[in-house]
C-alpha cells in the first residue's frame, strides 16, 4: 500500500469513554458493544485521502486508567495528532479534560493537533454535557471539536479526517518539520529525500511516489 | 468435585479462543480447541497414572511440598486441568491463608472502587460462557472478588488488567479461594508492584526484557530499534495479565502452573521463547507488520503447541545476578528522570511558561 505521508495519532481520555470503539469503527467500520478492556496500548491503521493524497493514519489506542499513564505517556512523543475523548453521558469524564490536556501538552510536540471528541451522542436521553460546553472548552484551548457516536458511526470518519486535514495544512504552511520523525509524520518510503526541504510550490513534493 | 472440574475444563477449551481483537477469533479458537482435545484424548490413555500421582500430591501436600525439585518437575510437565483449582492454591500457600475468612466481611462492605470495577466487568472475557451473561453468576463473582481486593489493599485498590487473572481463577475455584490465591499472587509474586499506581515494576520488567533480548537475540533487538518498536508495545499485557489476554487459556494455564511454582522468571522465559519462535518472521516485518504478528500469527502458533513453547522457555537461560544489575541500573535511571522532571517544573514555574 502506497502513501504520501504517515501521520501518527494517539487516542486518550478516561476509561470507558469509547476510545477503542471509535478506533474499531474507523478502521473496521463496525461497532462492538462489549469491547475487550484495553491493557496498555492497542494499535490500528487506515489509509485516507486528503486533497488527493493517500495518507496513512497510524493510531495508538491507550488504556484510560490513571495507573497506565506512565506507559501511555511515552506514546505522546512522536504523535502528530491526538483524539481527546470524553463521554457526553458522564460529566466526570468531561471534568478530567484539563488533566489530560496538561499531560498531552507536556509530553508531546508543541505542534500536535488535538481534537476534542464528545462521544456517545446517540445516547441523547442520558446526556450530561451539552455540545456548547464541549465547544467552549475546545475554543478556549485551541482544539478542534466534534461530537461523535462510535455506535452509529456518526462523525467518526470526520473526526479522524478533519484532524488529518489540519495536520496536512500545517505541513503545507511549513509548520511541521517533516524531516524530524519526532513530530509524528513520516514521508512515504520512496518519497524523494530532497523534498524534505519543504516548499509548497515544488510540485513533485506532493506527488505520491509510493512505496511497497 | 470431578464433575464441576470437567465442566470447567469444557468451559476453558470451548472458549480458549479468547483474543484481544475478535476479528479472527474463530481461527484461534479452532486451533487451540483442537490442541486441548488432543490433550484430553491423551488424558484418557496414559494419564491415569498421572492423575493418581496428582491425587496423591493433593492429598498429602505437606509431605510432597518438601520434595521441591520433584514438584517443580511435575508442574513443568503441566498440571492436569482437573487438579488445577486445588494445586494452584497449594502451590501459593493460599489453602489455609487467613484472608479467606475476611472475604465474607469484604463483600458486605462498600468500596470506593465499585463504580470503576463495574465498568470493566463486562469487558473481561466478554466471549467466555461464564462471564458473557450480563449480571450473571460469573460477572457477579468477578465483581465480588475485585471489590474484596480493593478493600483489602487500598493502595492498589483496583487496577485494570487484574480482572483477567481473577477471571481465570474463578473458572477453576469458588470466590473465597480465588480471592485468597489472588491476594497471594499480588503479595508474594510481584504482581502487587506491577499494579501499584505508578506501575514502576512493569517499567522495570520492560527494561529487563529489552536487555535480555539485546543479549540473547541481538539481531532482533537491532531490528526492533530500527523500527522504533518498543518492548511495551508487545509485552505489557504479557506481564500484567500473565498471558491470559495474549494467548488461549489452555496455554496461559500452562504458564501460570509454572509461575506459581517458580515465579516471575517464567514470564520472562516464555516471552523470550515466543520471540525466538517468531524471530525469523519478525525480522522481515516493519513495525505495523510486527504489531499484527504479535496480535495474530504468534498466538496461533503458540496455542497450536503449548508444549513446544514451554520446552523452549525451560531452555532459556539468564542469570539472576544480571537481572539484579539491570534492576539497579533502572532504579538509578528512574531516580535521575524524576529529579530532572522536578527541576524542569521548577524552571517552568520560574520563567512562567
Amino acid at each position: 500500500m502506497s502513501y504520501a505521508y504517515m501521520f501518527k495519532y494517539i487516542i486518550i481520555g478516561d476509561t470507558g469513554v469509547g476510545k477503542s470503539c471509535l478506533l474499531l469503527q474507523f478502521t473496521d467500520k463496525r461497532f462492538q458493544p462489549v469491547h475487550d478492556l484495553t491493557i496498555g496500548v492497542e494499535f490500528g491503521a487506515r489509509l485516507v485521502d486528503i486533497e488527493d493524497k493517500q495518507i496513512k493514519l497510524q493510531i495508538w489506542d491507550t488504556a484510560g486508567q490513571e495507573a497506565f499513564r506512565s506507559i501511555t505517556r511515552s506514546y505522546y512523543r512522536g504523535a502528530a495528532g491526538a483524539l481527546l475523548v470524553y463521554d457526553i453521558t458522564r460529566r466526570e469524564t468531561f471534568n478530567h479534560l484539563t488533566t489530560w490536556l496538561d499531560d498531552a501538552r507536556q509530553h508531546s510536540s508543541s505542534n500536535m493537533v488535538i481534537i476534542l471528541i464528545g462521544n456517545k451522542n446517540d445516547l441523547v436521553s442520558r446526556r450530561e454535557v451539552n455540545a456548547e460546553e464541549g465547544e467552549a472548552f475546545a475554543r478556549e484551548h485551541g482544539l478542534i471539536f466534534m461530537e461523535t457516536s462510535a455506535k452509529t458511526a456518526s462523525n467518526v470518519e470526520e473526526a479522524f479526517i478533519n484532524t488529518a486535514k489540519e495536520i496536512y495544512g500545517k505541513i503545507r504552511e511549513g509548520v511541521f518539520d517533516i524531516s524530524n520523525e519526532a513530530n509524528g509524520i513520516k514521508l512515504g518510503v520512496q518519497q524523494s529525500p530532497s523534498a524534505n526541504s519543504l516548499s509548497p510550490t515544488t510540485k513533485s513534493f506532493y506527488q505520491n511516489t509510493g512505496c511497497c | 468435585l470431578i464433575e464441576t472440574d470437567a465442566k470447567s475444563l469444557n468451559s476453558i477449551s470451548n472458549n480458549s479462543g479468547h483474543s484481544r481483537k475478535s476479528s479472527d477469533t474463530s481461527q484461534i479458537s479452532l486451533t487451540s480447541g483442537t490442541s486441548s482435545l488432543q490433550e484430553r484424548e491423551r488424558c484418557e490413555d496414559g494419564e491415569e497414572d498421572n492423575w493418581t500421582v496428582w491425587g496423591k500430591i493433593a492429598n498429602d501436600w505437606d509431605a510432597y511440598k518438601k520434595k521441591s525439585n520433584y514438584i517443580k518437575d511435575m508442574v513443568r510437565k503441566g498440571i492436569p486441568h482437573h487438579f488445577r483449582g486445588i494445586i494452584w492454591q497449594l502451590l501459593c500457600d493460599a489453602h489455609n491463608s487467613p484472608e479467606k475468612d475476611q472475604f465474607a466481611e469484604y463483600i458486605k462492605a462498600t468500596s470506593a472502587c465499585e463504580k470503576v470495577i463495574r465498568r470493566d466487568i463486562a469487558r473481561t472475557y466478554p466471549e467466555h460462557d461464564l462471564f458473557k451473561e450480563k449480571d450473571g453468576v460469573g460477572q457477579e463473582s468477578l465483581f465480588n472478588v475485585m471489590k474484596a481486593y480493593s478493600l483489602h489493599d487500598r493502595e492498589v485498590g483496583y487496577c485494570q488488567g487484574s480482572g483477567f487473572i481473577v477471571g481465570l481463577l474463578l473458572m477453576l475455584m469458588p470466590e473465597e479461594e480465588a480471592f485468597a490465591v489472588f491476594v497471594k499472587l499480588m503479595k508474594d509474586y510481584r504482581m502487587r508492584d506491577m499494579f501499584k499506581p505508578s506501575m514502576a515494576e512493569l517499567g522495570l520488567c520492560m527494561y529487563q526484557l529489552e536487555n535480555l533480548v539485546q543479549e540473547l537475540m541481538p539481531d532482533l533487538h537491532n531490528h526492533f530499534n530500527s523500527q522504533s518498536f518498543h518492548t511495551s508495545m508487545y509485552a505489557s499485557s504479557w506481564f500484567l495479565t500473565l498471558f491470559t489476554t495474549a494467548l488461549a487459556l489452555p496455554t496461559a494455564c500452562r504458564i501460570i502452573d509454572v509461575f506459581l511454582s517458580e515465579g516471575m522468571d517464567i514470564i520472562f522465559k516464555v516471552a523470550l521463547a515466543l520471540l525466538q519462535m517468531g524471530k525469523e518472521d519478525l525480522l522481515c516485518l516493519d513495525m505495523e507488520g510486527m504489531l499484527k504478528y504479535f496480535q495474530k500469527e504468534l498466538p496461533v502458533r503458540a496455542d497450536s503447541d503449548p508444549e513446544a513453547v514451554m520446552n523452549i522457555a525451560y531452555n532459556v537461560k539468564f542469570n539472576a545476578k544480571r537481572m539484579q544489575k539491570l534492576k539497579k541500573e533502572y532504579t538509578v535511571m528512574k531516580t535521575k528522570e524524576q529529579e530532572d522532571m522536578v527541576e524542569l517544573r521548577r524552571l517552568r514555574q520560574e520563567t512562567g511558561c
